[in-house]
């Protein structure tokens, strides 16, 4: 099964969103900023990383550019977790090299359906 | 799918919402002196995650005011709007509010009142539109055709950033029938390839009764990545009645998306606490050592011979060394930082200096010490009490600060350090220093005692630790609530601590609470009397004395003195206290233990001294009941059960004993 | 794959596998192993063991065809998996690489 990385600092969402996965039969590693995040992407590759946008450390739309630098990234779909207030931040985000975006709140239906719409 | 429950993740994000609520306060608090772009950043960003949270999680009360303080924040953060002592006052307004939301939501109740909604009103106000009523969604309208034409060339970045075509194009298959015609024009030769780049386009015909808005969506993240353009199917007979192939709706979804909401009303409270990361990392390393250790002590299980006997004793030394260091690190998860509980003065001491028209300067100290969550959780209302005190009754107005040399700002002080196996947190202001005259009259008053005469200082500053000292006719509401420093010191002592008073006449007054580490553990020295074995916390001790018979005298009433350090102390004789038979009747064959708590000193009478030992500290109330004069239990390395001495309680015993 | 069969068979035959995972982060491999490919007569395409393909790995096929067309190499299939088919078709380059038919 696939297996996603899953960003955020808030522990209540991170929670929701990695139970939410896990029990669709996903593998998840979790991350609370992206500086974190990155290192875990280095010492494992995921096939799917959904990330907050505001995070301290280091915010999603940092950890995205970084993270497309890599190679063995190219092409793995990366989404932000944003609000709907954040349109700039999409695009932001998109220009930093995101593959799309979730729009919070989401519920665990919309984010499986998402997750299963990327990962096909 | 839709069995997954939600309502689990709600205790986690009240809890990290509250600390979000505080940072947010704080940093309000610190920009209300003129603060920079990283502040306003921190407040948007805790509005903005308990926004995103409390929409998640089925709270769209609380999700609709915080999207218009965040609203606002956006603005300031842009640059749109200058922070002004207003809008800060509106986002305290807000913080308090949404913490009163918290309130109403653990405990199940309606979230939005009188208050929240005046309250969203006043946000969108300074936004500058008014709350927008639920956003009508767009009516799906019918095709207008029998299908679509769709020009889609991606730009040669798009497969690098995770968007597959190949996705694109199925997820249209879903939406009705599909001829897909690739364009190879712009594909290069073999050798001038990279392949990692896009150079296919694609022309679709896509027939089926769909929106322009359903295939909008499919390309929804890839509009800037594509050159991409959705014309009507033209030359086609008006399309028939929808047909079947149409109406291939997308799979999933379809379940009904009605989130269950568990009545999380009667969560029970068991606590929790969050631990860093690195306390965790160092917990498994020293379990890692201790199964090291194990494993080498086990050699010696099958065969030991007499000359490995140095490494026995040394594979012990280090299975006591990690052992040790195992109870610190397990004690330490439970450690947190006394900052939690500063917090919340910044706002405290300006809402009532702004009350009482007193200056004062807030200074916090040492708020990364780290108490016990127990101690943590129950120091906050003693130490707000306090605070409240200094403001109230140590700081001087401006005018009389002035008149007595001083600047205008009084300075209040709380830090909080470590001192030996305890942790002492301070409360110092600079303002006049205690009204012994004042206190003297009220203490008369009160029948506390009977003449004025020959009081120190220190019994000045005792007396309004006295029960019925402090009452509604000398303390302010601000300052009292009713409630005296007999109940901050009972609170405190409660938690094994204590607290001490020391008045600077004209220049100020300083209290120290002085705390135990952690209620889970203490050090101690194992007492026997009669068959009995007792512990005294350590730090309780001051000295172990020998008596001869007559340096004891006894007074009228039964009790026993005997002199220390120049004074008289009363004698408690442990067995009597507990009922013990067979111990050391004798002062003389027995050992006293001179022991402190709460400024007062007295004598426990054991018949001898076993040693220094760590107990475990066992609740007696909630095993058996609570026993006057002692604290709880502990059970020693041969598996019985020993006692721990509450000192605190025994010198208040001793001294009622000695009123009555 | 292809460790022997290079250069030094110039006008033989080379085959070339494709991997089970045939996605862009595997393309530049390929894409190396094909232009090598190009120094033989006849080339042979196995694609039975592909289990995951995306666009990049099929407009380097076309690419290749292309080039083995151009460079007038006999090229044929051994084997297409299903998952390769399907995408081929999804993307409507099943004719321009001459799948078989039906999966091998």
């Amino acid at each position: 099964m696939a297996k996603i990385l899953a960003v955020d600092d808030s522990a209540s969402m991170r929670g929701m969103v990695a139970f939410t996965l896990r029990s669709a039969g996903y593998e998840v590693a979790e991350a609370e900023n992206g500086q974190l995040a990155l290192d875990t992407a280095s010492s494992s590759k995921f096939d799917l990383v959904l990330a907050d946008v505001n995070m301290p450390v280091m915010d999603g739309i940092s950890m995205v550019r970084e993270l497309r630098t890599r190679a063995e990234y190219k092409g793995v779909p990366i989404l932000m977790l944003t609000t709907e207030s954040n349109t700039d931040k999409k695009m932001e985000g998109k220009a930093a090299g995101a593959t799309g975006w979730l729009v919070k709140p989401f519920d665990p239906e919309q984010l499986l359906a998402t997750v299963k719409r990327v990962l096909g | 799918m839709s069995n997954i429950s939600i309502a689990q993740f709600h205790k986690v994000f009240f809890e990290e919402s509250l600390e979000g609520l505080d940072a947010m306060e704080s940093a309000l608090l610190a920009l209300d002196e003129g603060g920079d772009a990283e502040l306003v950043h921190s407040i948007f960003r805790a509005a903005h995650s308990i926004k995103g949270g409390s929409a998640t999680f089925g709270f769209p009360d609380m999700a609709a005011l915080t999207h218009e303080a965040e609203s606002l924040l956006d603005q300031v953060r842009d640059g749109r709007r200058a922070i002004d002592k207003s809008i800060v006052e509106l986002m305290l307004r807000t913080v308090d509010c949404l913490r009163g939301m918290f309130d109403r939501a653990q405990a199940g109740q309606p979230l939005a009142d009188a208050v929240s909604e005046g309250l969203k009103q006043e946000l969108a106000a300074a936004v500058g539109h008014a709350v927008p009523a639920a956003a009508a969604k767009a009516v799906a309208k019918p095709a207008a055709s029998g299908g679509w034409i769709i020009q889609f060339r991606p730009h040669a970045g798009m497969l690098a950033g995770g968007n597959e075509p190949l996705r694109l194009l199925r997820e249209l298959a879903a939406l009705g029938q599909l001829v897909v015609e690739a364009q190879l024009d712009r594909v290069p030769a073999l050798d001038a390839l990279d392949p990692t780049e896009c150079h296919l386009g694609w022309r679709i015909e896509l027939t089926g009764a769909v929106t322009r808005e359903a295939i909008a969506g499919v390309f929804e993240w890839v509009e800037d990545e594509c050159e991409l353009s959705i014309e009507p199917l033209v030359a086609v007979a008006p399309p028939p009645a929808p047909t079947v192939e149409a109406v291939a709706a997308p799979a999933g979804a379809g379940g009904a998306a009605g989130t269950t909401r568990a009545n999380a009303a009667s969560s029970n409270d068991s606590g929790s606490v969050r631990v860093g990361i690195d306390k965790i990392d160092g917990l498994i390393d020293l379990v890692g050592e201790l199964v090291i250790t194990q494993a080498m002590l086990d050699q010696f299980r099958e065969d030991f011979d007499p000359s490995r006997l140095a490494m026995l004793q040394h594979g012990l030394a280090q299975l006591a060394r990690h052992t040790r260091s195992l109870q610190e690190s397990v004690m330490g998860i439970r450690m947190l930082p006394i900052g939690s509980v500063f917090n919340r003065f910044p706002r405290l001491v300006r809402d009532l200096s702004q009350k009482l028209g007193k200056q004062v300067k807030l200074e916090l100290v040492g708020e990364g010490t780290e108490l016990d969550k127990t101690v943590l959780e129950k120091i906050g209302d003693p130490l707000v009490h306090l605070v409240r005190n200094a403001i109230d009754h140590g700081l001087e107005v401006p005018e009389k600060r002035r008149a007595s040399g001083k600047g205008d700002v009084g300075t209040l002080r709380l830090e909080a350090f470590h001192r030996g196996g305890s942790i002492v947190v301070e409360i110092v202001d600079d303002g006049a220093g205690l009204n012994r005259d004042a206190i003297i009259a009220k203490a008369l008053q009160k029948g506390l005692i009977k003449s004025g005469e020959g009081i120190s200082d220190e019994e000045v500053g005792e007396l309004i630790f006295q029960p019925g000292f402090s009452t509604a006719a000398v303390t302010t509401d601000l300052s009292g609530r009713g409630v005296g420093m007999d109940v901050v010191r009972r609170n405190v002592v409660d938690l094994g601590g204590s607290v001490a008073i020391k008045s600077r006449p004209g220049n100020g007054t300083t209290f120290t609470i002085t705390l135990p580490l952690t209620l889970a553990i203490i050090d101690g020295l194992r007492a026997a009397v009669g068959e009995e074995c007792y512990i005294v916390p350590l730090v309780s001790i001051v000295e172990s004395v020998q008596l001869s018979a007559d340096a004891v005298r006894s007074v009228t009433g039964g009790g026993e003195l005997f002199r220390f350090r120049g004074e008289y102390r009363p004698i408690v004789r442990l067995h009597q206290q507990f009922g013990v038979e067979h111990a050391r009747q004798k002062i003389e064959e027995g050992l006293v233990i001179v022991v402190e708590a709460d400024g007062s000193q007295v004598g426990l009478l054991v018949d001898e001294l076993i040693g220094q030992q760590q107990a475990v500290v066992k609740s007696l109330e909630a095993n058996y009941r609570r026993v006057e004069g002692i604290s709880g239990a502990t059970i020693l390395a041969d598996g019985s059960v020993a006692l721990i001495v509450d000192v605190a309680g025994l010198i208040r015993l001793q001294s009622r004993r000695k009123a009555a | 794959m292809g460790s022997k069969n290079k250069s030094d068979t110039p006008k033989g035959e080379v085959r070339v596998g494709m991997p089970a995972d045939f996605r862009i982060g595997e393309v530049t491999d390929l894409h190396r192993q094909l232009r090598d490919a190009l120094d033989g007569s006849a080339i042979v395409l196995d694609g039975g063991a592909v289990e995951r393909v995306d666009t990049a790995a099929l407009q380097l096929l076309v690419a290749f065809q292309h080039e083995a067309r151009k460079r007038e190499r006999a090229l044929s299939w051994t084997a297409a998996s299903a998952p390769l088919q399907d995408a081929a078709g999804q993307l409507g380059l099943a004719q321009i690489l001459a799948l078989p038919a039906k999966p091998a």
